[in-house]
């Protein structure tokens, strides 16, 4: 059992990615079409943590383009005609909930969590309304890593063992 | 990835950070001026002696480092084979690596991390696409959630939703055989 709990889980357009912490540290796997790739951040590499929050100008932009599309195919079927209301609706109901989404990601912007190791980063991105959630994981990130870097900075190491002189060396290639 | 990561950042801009500019609380980053909210840490030095000789030759003497002859290995590389001293290990989590091939990771198309498959979300998609387009995906649906629940076992999650699919997968096999059934009794009846 690796006994990892979930922290967050944020869709991109291509897949998804799930952040779990674990002892050591932070699990991040990306899917891609049924295939994860896992990377992890360990405690004693990390050098910093940020909270920020982003709009994110892709999903505002495409999100909004398709939804006005709809809404406006919707809006200029019944301009012409009133009767063709019916037809209108599905244009509606698709475009709607589009426009809906980008404008409120545009009024909000999303918290987006980094931890930054010595070789690698964990980005962990909220959804608009997990704003306390993405404070209650970076604090919960600050505290594992502080108690993380701190155990390890108590274990002693040992000295090298120095090698005996008379270790036998390969023979030089001719 | 589109640039090389090479430490802490401006999570904004991407733009590098020096350490000593960071403090606790609301940073200000120099290069797009833009506010957030950072906890900086400080992580511990790599290791700069060997802990301890585990590579024995059968003689009883420790292998030397590649790299470091006065250092005992402690580890081979696991791409190129290498005796690296604990200065040299690369532990990137998935294993250890030597500097080079671990710069190699970093800087080329391959990397240090972990692929598999996730069979759990392949039954769920087979199931949910067996039952809508009643196509027999059921014995496929059993062996990916099977599979699913080792995954998840491993992981320490959940495994009640490979348990509903499993059943659903059960189910469609069961509907799927019993239609070939009937129409194979239909068939020599008449």
């Amino acid at each position: 059992m690796n006994g990892r709990t979930f922290l967050n889980r944020s869709r991109t357009a291509v897949g998804s990615n799930a952040a779990y912490l674990t002892k050591t540290g932070i699990e991040v796997d990306a899917s891609q079409a049924y295939e994860v790739n896992r990377r992890r951040v360990f405690f004693d590499d990390v050098s910093l943590v940020t909270l920020h929050h982003e709009r994110g100008w892709a999903f505002i932009g495409v999100t909004g383009a398709f939804g006005a599309f709809f809404l406006s195919v919707a809006i200029f079927l019944v301009s012409v005609n009133f009767k063709f209301w019916p037809g209108a609706v599905p244009f509606f109901v698709v475009g709607a909930p589009l426009f809906i989404a980008a404008l409120i990601r545009l009024a909000m912007g999303r918290s987006v969590v980094t931890v930054f190791g010595r070789r690698t980063r964990a980005v962990l991105r909220f959804g608009v309304f997990r704003t306390a959630r993405a404070r209650e994981v970076y604090g919960q990130l600050c505290a594992a890593i502080r108690r993380g870097q701190t155990v390890t900075s108590t274990v002693r190491e040992s000295p090298a063992p120095q090698l005996p002189p008379d270790v036998p060396l390969p023979p030089l290639e001719q | 990835m589109s640039a090389i990561y090479t430490g802490p950042q401006c999570p904004i801009c991407d733009a590098p950070l020096e350490a000593d500019t960071l403090r606790a609380g609301i940073n200000t980053c120099p290069g797009c001026d833009k506010t957030f909210e950072g906890r900086p840490f400080q992580p511990r030095e790599l290791r700069h002696e060997a802990v301890q000789a585990v590579t024995q030759t059968p003689d009883g003497v420790a292998a030397a480092c590649a790299n470091h002859s006065g250092n005992a290995a402690v580890t081979t590389c696991l791409r190129c084979g290498l005796f690296i001293c604990a200065l040299c290990d690369m532990n990137t989590g998935e294993g250890s690596f030597c500097p080079s091939c671990f710069e190699r990771f970093r800087t080329g198309t391959a990397h240090a991390g972990v692929k598999y498959r996730d069979y759990a979300g392949m039954a769920v998609s087979a199931a949910v696409f067996g039952l809508i387009c009643y196509f027999p995906l059921g014995p496929f649906v059993i062996y990916w959630a099977t599979k699913g629940i080792r995954q998840r076992r491993e992981e320490g999650s959940g495994i009640a939703g490979m348990v509903v699919t499993i059943i659903v997968g059960v189910i469609e096999t069961v509907v799927v055989l019993g239609g070939l059934a009937m129409m194979i009794i239909g068939a020599v009846t008449s």
